[in-house]
């Protein structure tokens, strides 16, 4: 694959974002033509962005995908005058065109090595269109001959009549042209500058889109005469001859050129269109997103600064109460703080982005899915407006593809299935986002057949994973969590499809890992439903501060249900190790902090924790001991980078106003790792084995050799 | 040996520290600023010689106890003491030092490769010896310093330059 030779690295980062925006869009709309079906708006729309996609593929030079698009593009020329209709085999081979075009994408932005294969897809977007495409015939032998159209002819004629000449040359360039596109853009310019053009071929869109054979034809008027013509045309590197053809004898059927018009009419709605289009809604500028995230870092240090100085301005205002430099000093530290606030609101906003970004990527998976299970599924989204955070909406995608397809392949009945249940043959999957108490909420629901709590607890049971006493016990909320537990597929067997080991503990644990939370609720024969809790953004986290030893830690809000004051409450020592805590009948283990994390704590026992801070994740509860609590405050969120490596417990680090430096605990690995679900405290004397697991479960030892 | 100088290359600039009395050298280039010793917050869980972390302007920031790493005794926190902040590969990394001495402008004809028999602490990491009229400044390889068999953290460093 040879690119044109000066395109530069900016060049192919504009096409490539431009490209993903084509593709997206393409997918998009082919996809509602598939289920809405044909409009004339919706047509013209697909077609604007194929060529579109096809022109810019054309200006970097890539030939496979301007050929690629050039067969869409025709197919849905044909789609366009009625010629053809929509079916499955056309939105079949639009797809795979689009995916075919997306593989080179990738390869351009290095994210994959191999070429794709064009043969294939052209033969199938072909086979679509009916007929083999002749004007992509015309991208590997040459363009289909000059023909002369109606308006061509009278233009002819009329030059005729006034007297002036009318010239058809035919240059034919050598064999061996690698420039065929530069060398024909050369001719038409060269024919251009020396008279009035009124046919060429290729098109002007045709050498756009890279679509040149060896002969180049046109027809001019021009007063130049045929030896300065030929002269010019002869100047021009790579032409292996000129030759002139009698204008009058070769006057072609009119008809032959209504193709050519077509293709013409649209490319001026092209350009017009396409440059509107993104000015929708006010002006926008684009801006790479590591710049972006480099500005929003350096806010984020700019705020920590400002607190700095506004806090010395403090210290020195108290010291020299009389100098008048103080005054200054604070009335500009109140406008910086002012600036700067506003500054990080600003940013914050950019930083948000719809929800429906990622949630259109999601039709084309659920429509492909659904087709090859055989399942019917129409895919409903609501509150795609809803705004969230850049860095969120990249973590959320996988979480959610898994979802999305847990649903399909166990979640929704086959065809047969539904109706003998006398359901709708058509399920609906439904994935909507809405706010909810400074939250997003994202909901994945369908109306299949509800987790079978009654198999799971089975299964549980012989994998060894639960007993059948404590699986009698359990409560049916507690039993659908099950599905959380590593190692555990409820399909009967895995398929292609659910894929194999990745299940929905490691769903709730990148959840989580951006201080999220998941829940399901399901019905039996009716539907299942998990909603996403999400922050609105990674950027800060609003988190209560503790002291364990001589250290603070920040402890996200998420997490947080309680504190107490462990003297005022009753401590069970199970084991010799564990400690157990009784808070209104539930028995809670208490983690003490300082024996999580030893080094550090100074002089600090363990027994001398004097709060409790319950937490929660998922539906596993534990106490954390720790010295003194403070205020909760919104912290900004920065990682400990490479060197400092992954901390088992901990998930980064924070820079308070003072400039001090907090580490943030990872409560939902904490409570992963050592928590278990709550229990009446009346189970607890006939449990001696779980108690026993709990004293390694909560054991420090091991929580670090999980490390 | 005769000066050439139109060839820089033969020259280096070097920051000098001191650590347990014998002077090391880093090439000035990878150093991005010296500051006075400060209040590290420690991470738990990590290798002793990983002091922890500190805040550089806004920056979270990786310290590391070069006596520790050198296994050299122990010494209190003085005036002098300094960290050296470095780039090793677009991450900044601190060391503590003793004290930060000069800076030197040496000719790389002055430096001998290390020899086996080598009596200061972190010899692993030594590349050179910079001989100089009155003294000797061991030259580091920062990248094995740290990077070089420590725990997990090594390996990630490296795959994220």
């Amino acid at each position: 694959m040879e690119l044109a030779a000066d395109i530069t690295p900016e060049d192919l980062k504009v096409f490539l974002q431009e490209a993903e925006e084509q593709l997206q869009l393409l997918d998009d709309d082919i996809l509602r033509l598939e289920h809405d079906g044909a409009s004339e708006e919706l047509l013209q729309e697909i077609f604007r962005a194929a060529h579109t996609l096809k022109g810019s593929a054309a200006t970097i030079g890539h030939s496979n995908m301007a050929a690629v698009g050039h067969a869409s593009e025709t197919l849905l020329d044909r789609l366009r005058n009625g010629d053809l209709s929509v079916n499955t085999e056309i939105v079949n081979a639009l797809l795979h065109s689009l995916d075919t075009l997306r593989a080179f994408k990738q390869q351009l932005a290095g994210e994959v090595d191999e070429e794709p294969d064009i043969d294939a897809v052209v033969a199938e977007l072909e086979a679509a269109s009916g007929t083999p495409d002749d004007m992509n015939a015309g991208a590997q032998a040459g363009p289909a001959k000059l023909s002369i159209d109606h308006d061509t002819l009278t233009a002819i004629l009329e030059a005729e009549a006034a007297g002036q000449s009318v010239y058809r040359p035919i240059v034919t360039l050598i064999d061996s042209c690698e420039w065929r596109t530069v060398r024909a853009f050369q001719i038409v310019s060269e024919l251009s500058n020396n008279g009035d053009l009124l046919a060429c071929s290729p098109t002007s869109s045709e050498i756009e889109a890279d679509i040149v054979g060896v002969t180049i034809e046109a027809v001019l008027v021009s007063e130049a005469g045929q030896d300065v013509l030929e002269a010019a045309l002869k100047a021009i590197e790579d032409v292996e001859s000129v030759e002139f053809a009698d204008v009058s004898s070769q006057q072609a059927p009119v008809e032959a050129a209504a193709s050519d018009q077509s293709g013409a009419a649209p490319d001026a709605a092209v350009s017009e269109e396409s440059h509107n289009k993104p000015q929708r809604g006010g002006q926008t500028v684009r801006i790479d997103v590591e710049r972006f995230d480099n500005l929003a870092n350096m806010i984020g240090e700019l705020v920590i600064d400002r607190t700095r100085i506004a806090q010395i301005g403090r210290i020195l205002e108290s010291r020299y109460k009389d100098d008048d430099l103080i005054d200054s000093l604070s009335e500009t530290s109140g406008h910086l703080t002012k600036v700067v606030s506003e500054l990080q609101e600003d940013i914050m906003k950019a930083r948000m982005l719809p929800v429906g970004t990622v949630f259109r990527r999601f039709t084309r998976m659920v429509r492909d899915l659904a087709l090859s299970l055989d399942k019917r599924v129409e895919f409903v989204t609501d509150g795609e407006d809803t705004e969230i955070d850049r860095t969120v909406i990249e973590r959320i995608y996988d979480p959610l593809v898994h979802l999305l397809r847990n649903s399909i392949d166990h979640g929704i009945e086959s065809v047969e299935e539904r109706r003998a249940s006398g359901k709708p043959e058509m399920a609906t999957l439904r994935l909507s986002a809405y706010h909810e108490q400074g939250y997003i909420a994202i909901s994945v629901k369908d109306d299949g057949r509800g987790i079978d709590t009654k198999k799971l607890k089975e299964k549980m049971v012989a994998k060894g994973l639960e007993t059948l006493e404590s699986i009698s016990r359990m409560s049916e909320s507690e039993a659908v969590n099950l599905i959380f537990t590593p190692a555990l597929s409820t399909a009967a067997e895995t398929t292609e499809v659910s894929g194999r080991g990745v299940g929905m503990d490691i769903v709730r644990a990148n959840i989580e890992a951006i201080n999220g939370s998941i829940t399901v609720d399901t019905a039996l024969g009716v539907g299942t439903e998990l909603v996403l809790r999400l922050p609105l953004t990674l950027a800060t986290v609003n988190s209560l501060l503790v002291k364990v030893g001589k250290r603070d830690y920040a402890l996200p809000l998420v997490y947080v249900t309680e504190t107490v004051k462990l003297s005022h409450h009753a401590l069970t020592t199970v084991g010799g190790r564990t400690e157990l805590m009784t808070i209104r009948d539930q028995v809670i283990p208490l983690i003490r902090l300082h024996d999580m994390w030893p080094n550090g704590s100074g002089a600090g026992r363990a027994a001398d924790a004097e709060f409790g801070v319950i937490v929660n994740s998922g539906d596993r509860q534990v106490m954390l001991g720790v010295d003194t609590l403070t205020e909760p405050q919104e912290i900004v969120v920065k990682s400990l980078g490479g060197f400092v490596g992954d901390v088992k417990g901990i998930s980064g680090a924070s820079i308070l106003g003072d400039g001090r430096v907090v580490l943030i605990a990872d409560v939902a690995s904490l409570v992963n790792a050592a928590g278990r679900r709550p229990q009446r405290e009346d189970q607890l004397q006939s449990e001696p084995q779980n108690a026993s697991i709990d004293q390694t479960e909560a054991d420090p030892e091991v929580f670090q050799a999980a490390a | 040996m005769a000066e050439d100088s139109t060839n820089t290359q033969a020259e280096q600039q070097l920051v000098v520290f001191d650590l347990a009395q014998e002077a090391y050298g880093v090439d000035i280039g990878t150093v991005r600023e010296i500051i006075r010793m400060q209040d590290v917050t420690s991470v738990p869980h990590r290798p002793d010689y990983v002091s922890g972390v500190i805040n550089l302007r806004g920056r979270i920031t990786p310290v590391v106890d070069l006596r520790k790493r050198f296994d050299l005794p122990q010494a209190e926190i003085t005036r002098d003491s300094r960290i050296v902040v470095v780039d090793i590969d677009g991450h900044d990394i601190g060391m503590i030092v003793d004290a930060v001495t000069e800076v030197l402008r040496i000719s790389t004809t002055q430096i001998e490769p290390p020899s086996n028999v080598m009596a200061a602490g972190g010899s692993d990491y030594i590349v050179g010896i910079a001989k100089l009229e009155s003294r000797l400044v061991l030259l580091l390889d920062l990248e094995r310093v740290l990077t070089v068999g420590r725990a997990d953290g090594a390996v990630e460093l490296l795959a994220a330059a």
